[in-house]
């Protein structure tokens, strides 16, 4: 363009150059400056403080529901179920906002006095009216104490106050529609419910030491539920959707769902019909005996392992493990309270439930309870003191004897002696032994329960004597290598391997101090310690052809549908001994049994092996207040004999001197290993095999004779194996009997056949039949109109040593008795 | 000088005359700038789509939206619209006719200032008074986005005409300054701090510009930074009592996420949660009832969100080139008056681009100020639009560079 240069003024251009000068510098600042600003700040959100950010926008953008999975069940071998879950609702006030719901009532009823209320209409109830009707509510659906609950109401300042922990489903229902329904005719504010499983144990105390519990957070603490946790406890499952700020779901936003996997179960080696024999044996066996320690049992499969029962006393019920439950123990919080201040004492001390609630409160909630005035500071060190102790006291109950603690086992060792010896082939059915009542070794005197000395014995007679001079001789023939080789063998060295915890091991001298010395003591069972689990293992071992095998309870795990899992390998750890001596093993067994210092634990119709034991404790002997020093008798057996299908040893810790029975595994275990053997051994289904003696007493079915003649009755009663009879009255046929048709009575007993007559209605007496023959027991019953069965020795010095039913109890005629038979004037073992 | 060489003389003059108007005439004819208009469009159409994104939870919940969730989109769709047309027809215009308008637009926006304060006939709403409804209609628009432009045209022709009369306070500051304060007085009046300092902040951006004393600019500048330092970095506001929870929420905004700085942490979470990448176009979760203002002041966060650090650089880009080419522009205006012209549009532009996105993001304390082309709001959009046409006005007339 050819244009004529126009020529700007000069203040013009200026001008327009300034304008262009800051111009420029604006471009540079506002177009290049400030955008790299922002961008450093943007770059700083979105990529540094990336993670958080979004941990922040997750954590309000989603919201995520926990799907809770059930725990496994346990089964006992048979389908039994010994621990399920169920739902449960914990109960808790928000004191703040009942208070808050009180004080709004109270301005509405002041507001309405104020205004007048219209015809019809009714003042709203006051705050306090309000408050006393959810106390008196809940009071009667939670049986609490109404005032309880209103003076935690008081507690304004807080928003959690526990009511009641772990209720059932249809008591938090009742809560739940008083909540929504009720006289106010709105819902009732502050008063919440938690939804947790819970976990029932349908037997209760049953198999509690195996099972074990869950702690307050539903976690396996103790026992099987511990070990299993894993197992049992399943994955909870999480269900995540969007929500927006107004916490509605964002429908067309992600959801992520991540199921729930239900627990597994356990289906045990346990039989809960043998638990149930095994402790009531138990049972029966400390009260007899009053032994201050306790006691322990097992039963097993030797030709597996499989625990069929497993006991430890004091027991527990598992549904609320936290209260105690043995007498003996509670005498000691009681003495505890009773010494402090005896008017508080006397309040809240005698139920163990109390108690128990005292303790678990205490264990969660900070010790709060105090600010009511009354707590001075020796009842709160009253109560510190007595949380100590019941804490002590709640883990002794808890504590399974038969893996947890150890003992020295005694004479029921000696089968090891026994068995390590024959395997040496240094003994064997030949050798010879003289006991002349005490026994020299490295300078010591060790003496024989017969201070005159067994004589000259055979190895069975040895073994039936238990004669400590002997089997030292027998150890002796081994060497301290040998036999320290075949201690090693039998797993008296290492944990038993059984799925529990707390799988203890004895304490054992160490193979370089083993001296002669000590393979002496050791060889009748003394100066070491084993858990009860370890002998019974090994001395599976010895009469089941000579396997250790690894103890279990957890036969199977199945998943939530019931598919097996995994399953338990029985598989023997080792084979310590020949299957030929473990048969002499049986064959001596069951000598001591038939004819030894075992006869008590003899079972009519079986043939049983076993070995008794009482072992001094170390430390106990005192010579002013305890000359003769603590025992821990126990007792062994198996049968049949000839083929092992079940083993039991059960063993009780300091039995007292002072009851009339001789202190021995002999005298106080074996009569109730006879009387739990007597129960398993039919339920097993092994059946009997009575000797012509024998068979007289076995158990018979009373056939059901009602409205035939005598003599036809006669005859069906004779076919059934029952020669007594009697009649009662005149008439022409039988009109009623008893035992009533079906019932399993021995065959010795007179079955009462009425003639028309009427059955009498009057009950019969039990006599006494403590010390007497079994036939003198047997008339006595008779003529008391009861029926006789009898457990334990048959030998004719067998006496009753114990009767099922107490003596001046008022029963039924024809009720059955049992009675334990065994040798009062056994040796000791 | 003759009669003939005075009547040839009067000719050739009044020849000049209609050679000169008619080359004004056809340098109002000339191409508007392109890469401006587009930049313009291109930020507009992202604009409108990331309001419908942000917007649509907000209105599909709300009762006065008729739960239309386009019901934002539409309304601001049919103002860009009607922007649109305006753009072009004030693209079309001889800017120079502006000069003339001047004072009736500065007389308009004072008037409308000043009516908006008074109760009764300005609209309260959230503890302000900012909107003017046109009577018989449901339409309401705040005169303070009319002043900006005001004040626009009003400066530009004002400066223009000083030259180095600029230099001096009586000619440079005292006219000006005294506008500008009044202004701040009738925004302190509604209130509305933001309004104030975008208003306060063209005014000095032209003043500046149009070539006040450099010892001026130095002072306010100076003064500016240590008002800016006690306030943000010092705890002098808290011991004179005055207890500003925007200046807390600015240091940290999860001092009260719940309440008091619950804005400001949803908009970081929105922004940090995006990340490099964004959870796409329409994903983000924010604008659920989370982010208050999210289609509108903290449009920026939910950008951030659903495009991720990417998007938003890149949009933060658009408007970078869209402000340096207005101001290279205006530094290759015709005139004067072009120039300042230019340059009070695209500052008030990049103010609003910085104040809002600084605030979105933390950088500096929050105030009220609308990201141009994304916030929601009817009058302000079109009033940008208008805008750009002016600038495409102004651009029209650049002479073509010189060849060689």
């Amino acid at each position: 363009m050819a244009k004529k240069p126009k020529r700007q003024p000069d203040a013009a251009r200026r001008a327009k150059l300034t304008i262009q000068r800051r111009t420029m510098y604006l471009l540079m600042a506002f177009g290049i400056c400030s955008f790299l600003a922002l961008f450093a700040k943007a770059y700083d959100l979105t990529i540094n403080r990336h993670e958080e950010m979004q941990e922040r926008a997750s954590s309000q953008q989603t919201q995520s529901t926990t799907i809770s999975a059930s725990r496994g069940t346990i089964y006992d071998r048979n389908g039994d179920t010994l621990a399920i879950s169920a739902t449960a609702d914990t109960i808790f006030l928000d004191p703040k906002m009942i208070q808050e719901r009180a004080d709004e009532l109270d301005k509405a009823r002041a507001e309405a006095m104020v205004e007048g209320v219209e015809a019809g209409e009714s003042l709203p109830i006051s705050g306090e009216e309000y408050k006393e009707l959810i106390a008196s509510e809940l009071s009667r659906i939670l049986d609490l104490d109404e005032q309880g609950i209103l003076d935690k109401m008081e507690k304004t300042w807080s928003q959690y106050e526990v009511l009641k922990r772990q209720v059932e489903k249809e008591i938090g229902d009742q809560v739940r529609s008083f909540i929504t329904d009720n006289v106010t005719g709105k819902r009732i504010q502050g008063i919440h419910l938690l939804s947790d499983a819970k976990r029932y144990y349908p037997h209760g105390a049953l198999a509690s030491h195996v099972l074990g519990f869950l702690n307050k957070d539903n976690v396996g603490s103790y026992g099987l539920e511990a070990v299993y946790e894993s197992e049992l406890e399943g994955t909870t499952g999480l269900v995540v959707t969007a929500r927006d700020g107004n916490n509605q779901e964002i429908m067309f936003q992600y959801e992520q769902y991540y199921d729930a996997k239900d627990g597994n179960s356990l289906q045990l080696t346990i039989d809960s019909t043998i638990q149930h024999y095994l402790e009531s044996g138990l049972e029966e066996m400390i009260a007899r005996f009053d032994a201050s320690n306790g006691a322990a049992g097992i039963v097993m499969d030797p030709n597996s392992g499989a625990i069929l029962a497993m006991a430890s006393s004091p027991n527990y019920d598992v549904n609320d493990p936290w209260s105690i439950y043995d007498s003996r123990l509670q005498a000691q919080l009681d003495e505890l309270l009773s010494g402090g201040e005896d008017s508080e004492a006397q309040e809240e001390g005698t139920a163990g439930e109390t108690a128990a609630e005292a303790g678990e409160e205490t264990g969660e909630e900070d010790a709060a309870e105090t600010d009511d005035g009354s707590g001075t500071a020796g009842a709160s060190a009253l109560q510190e003191a007595y949380n100590d102790l019941l804490g002590d006291l709640q883990m002794l109950q808890w504590r399974n004897k038969a893996v947890n603690d150890t003992y020295e086992p005694g004479s029921t060792f000696k089968i090891l002696t026994l068995a390590t010896a024959l395997e040496e082939g240094t003994v064997n059915l030949n050798s010879t032994f003289n006991c002349t009542g005490s026994i020299k070794v490295d300078g010591w005197t060790i003496g024989c329960s017969k201070k005159t000395g067994h004589g000259v014995q055979t190895l069975t007679e040895a073994a039936g004597n238990s004669c400590n001079p002997a089997f030292i001789n027998i150890g002796f023939s081994v060497g301290t290598d040998t036999f320290y080789d075949y201690m090693e063998a039998f797993g008296l060295f290492d944990p038993t391997g059984v799925d529990l915890n707390g799988d203890a091991v004895g304490v054992v001298a160490s193979r370089d101090a083993f001296t002669t010395l000590d393979l002496a003591s050791y060889s009748f069972g003394q100066n070491f310690t084993v858990t009860p689990l370890q002998m019974i293992t090994a001395q599976a071992a010895c009469i089941n052809g000579g396997y250790l095998y690894t103890p279990y309870l957890v036969d199977k795990e199945l998943d939530s549908n019931g598919n097996v899992i995994s399953q338990h390998d029985a598989t023997p750890v080792r084979q310590a001994i020949s299957a030929e001596t473990s048969a002499t093993v049986r064959q001596i067994l069951e000598y001591v049994v038939s004819d030894g210092t075992g006869k008590n634990g003899q079972v009519a119709g079986y043939r049983i092996g076993g070995k008794t034991g009482t072992a001094d404790k170390r430390g106990t002997k005192d010579p002013v207040t305890n000359p003769q020093g603590d025992v821990v008798v126990s007792f062994l057996c198996f049968a049949p004999a000839d083929d092992p299908q079940v083993i039991m040893l059960l063993t009780m810790d300091t039995p007292s001197r002072t009851t009339g029975t001789y202190v021995s595994g002999g005298n106080m275990v074996a009569p109730t290993a006879s009387s739990i053997m007597s129960n398993i051994l039919p339920y097993l289904g092994i059946a009997p095999q009575y000797t012509e003696e024998e068979m007289s007493s076995a158990d018979a079915t009373v056939p059901y004779v009602v409205g035939m003649t005598e003599a036809e009755a006669a005859a069906k009663l004779a076919s059934y194996g029952f020669e007594n009879y009697r009649t009662v009255g005149d008439g022409a046929t039988v009109t009623d009997q008893t035992p009533l048709g079906g019932a399993i009575v021995p065959a010795s007993a007179e079955i009462i056949l009425y003639m028309g007559a009427e059955k009498s209605t009057e009950l019969c007496t039990v006599p006494s039949l403590a010390g007497l023959s079994a036939t003198q027991a047997n008339t006595a019953l008779t003529n008391a109109g009861l029926i006789m069965k009898t457990t334990g020795a048959g030998s004719s010095g067998a006496r009753v040593i114990s009767q099922s039913l107490a003596e001046g109890a008022q029963v039924a005629a024809g009720t059955v008795v049992t009675v334990q038979m065994g040798e009062k004037g056994s040796t000791a073992d | 000088m003759t009669r003939e060489q005075q009547r040839e003389y009067k000719r050739q003059q009044i020849r000049e005359q209609r050679r000169k108007e008619r080359e004004a005439w056809q340098a109002a004819r000339g191409p508007m700038d392109l890469p401006f208009l587009l930049l313009a469009l291109v930020l507009l159409v992202i604009g409108l789509i990331m309001l419908l994104s942000a917007s649509f939870p907000s209105a599909q919940s709300s009762e006065s939206c008729g739960y239309d969730p386009l019901y934002y989109f539409k309304r601001q769709g049919a103002f860009a619209l009607l922007g649109l047309f305006a753009l072009f027809w004030v693209s079309k215009i001889n800017y120079q006719r502006f000069r003339g308008l001047a004072r009736l637009a500065i007389v308009l926006s004072f008037i409308l200032l000043i009516l908006v304060t008074i109760p009764g006939i300005g609209i309260w709403r959230n503890g302000a008074r900012r909107w003017l409804g046109i009577p018989g209609t449901s339409f309401q628009f705040q005169p303070s986005e009319l002043a900006k432009l005001g004040i626009i045209v009003y400066f530009s022709a004002s400066i223009a005409k000083k030259r180095e009369k600029m230099l001096t306070f009586k000619n440079g500051i005292l006219p000006y300054g005294l506008m500008l304060m009044a202004i701040a007085v009738l925004m302190a009046m509604e209130p509305h701090a933001s309004g104030m300092v975008l208003l306060v902040g063209i005014g000095a951006v032209l003043m500046v510009v149009g070539g006040i004393d450099w010892r001026w600019v130095a002072a306010g500048l100076g003064a500016g930074a240590a008002g800016g330092y006690l306030l943000l970095f010092t705890d002098l506001m808290e011991k004179i009592g005055y207890n500003s929870d925007r200046i807390t929420t600015w240091r940290d905004a999860f001092w009260d996420a719940q309440d008091k700085s619950f804005q400001m942490a949803q908009s970081l979470i929105a922004i940090g949660s995006g990340g490099l990448l964004g959870l796409g176009l329409g994903k983000g979760r924010q604008k659920f009832m989370f982010l208050p203002e999210e289609h509108n002041d903290f449009i920026f966060a939910i950008v951030c969100e659903e495009l991720g650090l990417v998007g938003a650089t890149l949009i933060m880009l658009l408007f970078a080139l869209l402000i340096i080419r207005g101001y290279w522009l205006a530094i290759h205006a015709k005139d004067r008056f072009g120039s300042l012209l230019i340059v009070g549009v695209t500052t008030q532009i990049a103010l609003q681009t910085f104040l809002n996105i600084a605030v979105v993001t933390g950088l500096i304390p929050a105030t009220g100020i609308s990201l141009p082309f994304f916030s929601y709001g009817g009058t302000a959009l079109a009033i940008q639009l208008v805008e750009v046409g002016v600038v495409l006005s102004v651009s029209r007339q650049i002479p073509a560079p010189k060849s060689g």
